[in-house]
């Protein structure tokens, strides 16, 4: 195995698909709030930023969570452990690139300073990869598809509305950190460091089970893409591992 | 006092006879009984010089002093709720040298709307022993500053280290509702005047050199005053009230001698002859031909005229009303002002800015071109994806074999080369690339870069050969982000804060406080500040400003009809006049725009209606209803400069209409009614209009 890979390999026919059903999402989500034509007193009472910034965060969150599926499914038999790590952490990063344009015309809407810009992708880029690990873990369980649709997605929305209406699940909230990095607002209780700190363990608790399953089960499971990239797999196999979007 | 040195941070006020006090009889007896008691240890006396120098050191280190502030608000202590008020301030410093800043501030509680703050801020020196006196000028409410805390303006000396003075003064039995009237010259002036008016008599050197002074004023009696005396700021000041709509009344007679001043004859309604026994009126009195309406007069001879000076009148009383007699009784009641309530009425803020701004479409980049910019990107990026992916088969030209093994391995191109689609990929990068610069162009835009969109609309008027024009604004903001909020207007404009609604279903709407500062702006001028709150509730809030203006600016359009019928029209304003007309009776003179320093001819055209035409709803759309209520507006206060019932020869009417960035953070849209009328009984007589300066004569 080794960790360098040519500059194609970033490009695989399954995360790219998923990113960019994600972008599509955002657009239409952006069409949804933008204040196509908003006179100024009804400008003053709109909260379209709030259900972007919101919707907006589970539908990264679900990609990231993808992405560290596909990680889990396709390069086990490419790449270290160490190497996949690297290269999922960079993968959210790239994805976070793609959406830029979309956030930039959100922000033109007046809702975000472009100063913030830097402190936003930062805080959404430890959310990624941080669900990215988790998404890397799934991937490595040994679940069925199902298995894992329902495990992902009950992560993230867990995660979302558990942060927002649980107190001592606050800490952890990607909505208030983002309300932070986006206006600034820092409620009573919550710090930036606490989230970071707590992102930060909490991916890699995600990516700690998913290196430690390779321990047990080797750098594969014995089925998916090491089979297939020695022209040995089943396509009827793969499809049963394909991370849903 | 501070006690353990400046940059320690302990002060303590302790004033001079206390620091005496402590200096000798107490500092005495503590020496003496600690002599008392360590005389004969060895280790008395060191510790006694030790202590002594520690004290004396800590003196020296820190200083002392001591600062006291004195004010005294409005004339004789009395002003006018909601207008600009003169506040006087005395400093008294005894101490080390200070810097720092002087800021007189007033919190009210406006009911339903919020709490506010105005302070003007100043920055000061003072030396030992420094006896500074400050004027400031600001408008004062009589609201209270909390339930059961009445009005009253506070006064803070703060310096680096913190705050150094404060004194409050109670506003409470000070107030009054209606303009005051001001009585200048010698003798005394009756307690209630034969108009009905209670006046407050001022000495010339208590006249204030700044016009934000007057703003409570609504006239001005000119008695027996020797005018060469004032300072040409007081001349200055009063011209710029008289412009904005005061009345200045003098009261002339044998003392004319006393008040001749080439100032006030310009001003006067009459063009004065001298002063001469009148024998039909068996008194001393001006004589001259009048160049105003005369409102009293005895056989032949005019006794009270008046004139027209900007928005305002002057007043002429051939005698000095002072006197009794029939006469004078008579021509105190041709003086008798209207009703207090009008003159209230004529200036008083209201929120027509922000009432018509709420109506304005934000300024936000268009949802159809950003929407096909994202999609061309998106469009690209697929492309780009399926070129990277060796999908479909037909633009890369991959065999069906090739594409059968892509669909299954990790990295579709592991084997760099095969394949085609190389220049279609690396068009498809560029296109990506294009229309982010293309997006990056189109959100460079000012008008959605800067943080805050603002709307100023009103009406400048123009007395033309006056050289001066009154303008009246509606200033709104809506701050997108936590930007400063800032605007910058001449150094003597009065600026009144208008409260912006507050965001319905509020259960607490005092909980936003406003705070709006003013002070001189690094390159002078007047800055004004405002700080909004930024959230509720933990929640993000936009919010409105705004502001009333009303300010005196050097401005001159002037007018010359030439025997033919012809017009001509010069501009010495600033600002491009667009769709400039003048209405003469029955007559329209279209001049089209008029560049700042241009001239233009037009030739007479029949107008049935004197008044501007209707806006062009489809072309100009929100801005034509901004239009439409700013002629209305002006017609409702000024229907004597305006509209079917003037009584001015001719009327200009035009527009100024401007838009762009006026300053890093702000974008503004600038609509403003300009009306030009002439000089009374002068208005057809201006010459050389070709290379005029349209500076003040």
């Amino acid at each position: 195995m080794s960790d360098r890979l040519p500059w194609d390999y970033w490009f695989d026919h399954r995360s790219w698909p998923a990113t960019f059903i994600f972008l599509i999402l955002v657009f239409v989500l952006w069409g949804l709030t933008y204040p196509w034509d908003y006179r100024v007193g009804e400008f003053l009472r709109s909260s379209g930023e709030a259900l972007f910034l919101g919707l907006f965060l589970f539908l990264f969150g679900v990609l990231a969570v993808t992405l560290g599926q596909v990680e889990a499914q396709l390069w086990a038999g490419r790449l270290s452990p160490r190497g996949q790590l690297v290269h999922l952490v960079v993968r959210v990063a790239v994805s976070l690139l793609l959406v830029l344009p979309l956030g930039w015309a959100f922000a033109a809407s007046g809702f975000l300073e472009p100063g913030r810009f830097p402190l936003v992708l930062g805080i959404l880029w430890l959310y990624g990869t941080m669900l990215a690990c988790f998404g890397w873990w799934v991937g490595r369980t040994g679940l069925s598809e199902l298995g894992q649709f329902n495990l992902k997605y009950a992560g993230v929305i867990g995660l979302l509305l558990g942060s927002v209406g649980l107190p001592w699940l606050r800490g952890l909230s990607p909505y208030t950190a983002l309300e932070y990095a986006v206006w600034g607002l820092r409620p009573a209780g919550w710090s930036p460091e606490v989230a970071v700190v707590a992102w930060v363990g909490l991916g890699a608790l995600g990516a700690g089970a998913a290196m430690a399953s390779y321990r047990r089960r080797g750098d594969g499971n014995g089925r998916g893409r090491r089979a297939d990239l020695q022209g040995q797999g089943s396509e009827g196999e793969e499809e049963r591992w394909r991370p849903s979007t | 006092m501070s006690v353990l040195g400046p940059g320690l941070g302990l002060h303590v006020r302790v004033s001079r006879p206390a620091l005496d006090l402590l200096s000798f009889r107490s500092l005495r007896f503590a020496l003496s009984f600690a002599l008392s008691k360590l005389r004969g240890r060895v280790w008395g006396l060191p510790l006694l010089v030790g202590l002594a120098a520690g004290a004396v050191a800590s003196v020296e280190v820190g200083g002392w002093a001591e600062t006291q502030i004195s004010g005294e608000i409005g004339f004789r202590d009395r002003f006018v709720a909601d207008r600009y008020v003169p506040v006087r301030l005395r400093v008294v410093h005894d101490g080390p040298p200070f810097t720092g800043m002087l800021v007189v501030s007033q919190t009210v509680e406006i009911p339903l709307r919020g709490r506010r703050t105005i302070e003007v801020r100043r920055p000061v020196r003072l030396g030992p022993g420094a006896r500074p006196r400050y004027e400031f000028y600001l408008p004062l409410s009589p609201l209270p500053v909390a339930e059961g805390r009445g009005p009253e303006l506070q006064v803070e000396l703060i310096g680096p280290e913190g705050l150094r003075a404060r004194t409050v003064l109670p506003l409470g039995d000070r107030t009054r509702f209606f303009p005051e009237t001001l009585l200048l010259g010698e003798g005394s002036y009756p307690r209630l005047l034969p108009t009905g008016e209670t006046g407050i008599e001022l000495r010339e050197e208590e006249l204030p050199g700044d016009w934000r002074a007057y703003d409570g004023v609504r006239r001005i009696y000119l008695g027996r005053i020797s005018l060469g005396q004032l300072l040409p700021e007081q001349k200055e000041a009063l011209e710029k009230w008289l412009v904005s709509g005061g009345e200045l009344v003098v009261l002339g007679g044998e003392n004319f001698w006393m008040q001749d001043d080439p100032w006030l004859r310009r001003l006067l309604p009459l063009r004065v002859r001298g002063v001469e026994w009148v024998a039909d009126l068996e008194r001393t009195a001006i004589v001259g031909r009048p160049r105003g309406e005369v409102l009293y007069r005895v056989g032949e001879y005019p006794v009270v005229l008046r004139g027209r000076w900007g928005l305002g009148h002057v007043y002429l009383a051939t005698l000095d009303l002072r006197d009794a007699g029939p006469i004078e009784q008579a021509a105190w009641q041709a003086l008798q002002p209207p009703p207090p309530e009008e003159a209230r009425e004529r200036s008083v803020a209201s929120d027509l800015g922000i009432e018509l701004f709420q109506k304005k479409r934000v300024l936000l980049p268009g949802a159809l071109t950003l929407g096909g910019i994202l999609l061309a990107y998106l469009g690209g990026l697929a492309g780009l994806a399926m070129i990277v992916l060796r999908r479909p088969r037909w633009l890369v030209g991959l065999s069906r074999w090739e594409e059968a093994e892509v669909a299954t391995t990790a990295s579709p191109i592991e084997r760099s080369g095969r394949g085609g689609g190389g220049w279609v990929g690396l068009l498809l990068a560029g296109w990506v690339l294009w229309i982010g610069l293309v997006l990056g162009l189109y959100l460079r835009q000012p008008a959605f870069t800067r943080s805050t969109q603002a709307l100023e609309i009103g009406y400048v008027f123009s007395q033309s050969g006056s050289g001066w024009g009154v303008q009246e604004a509606w200033y709104s903001a809506l701050r997108r982000r936590s930007a400063p909020l800032a605007v910058l207007r001449g150094e003597a404009a009065l600026l009144y804060p208008v409260e912006a609604p507050r965001p319905p279903g509020r259960a607490d709407p005092l909980a936003l406080p406003v705070r709006l500062s003013l002070q001189r702006g690094p390159e002078g001028g007047l800055l004004a500040r405002w700080t909004l709150p930024v959230r509720e509730e933990g929640r993000p809030v936009r919010l409105l400003a705004g502001l009333y203006v009303r300010e005196v600016l050097p401005l001159d359009v002037r007018v010359r009809f030439s025997p033919s019928g012809e017009a001509r029209v010069y501009n010495a304003t600033p600002w491009t006049l667009r769709r400039t007309t003048i209405y003469r009776g029955e007559t329209r003179y279209a001049f089209g725009d008029v560049p700042p320093g241009g001239l233009r001819e037009a030739k007479p055209s029949p107008s049935r209606d004197p008044v501007l035409p209707p806006p062009r709803q489809e072309a100009e759309g929100f801005f034509a209803s901004v239009k439409t209520r700013l002629y209305e507006e002006a017609l409702r206060r000024y229907p004597e400069v305006l509209g079917p019932e003037a009584d001015v020869p001719w009327t200009l009417q035009a527009w100024v209409e401007e838009e762009g960035p006026t300053s890093p953070w702000e974008y503004r849209e600038t609509r403003f009614l300009v009306l030009v009328f002439p000089p009374d009984g002068e208005g057809e007589e201006d010459a050389d209009l070709e290379g005029s300066p349209g500076g003040r004569s």
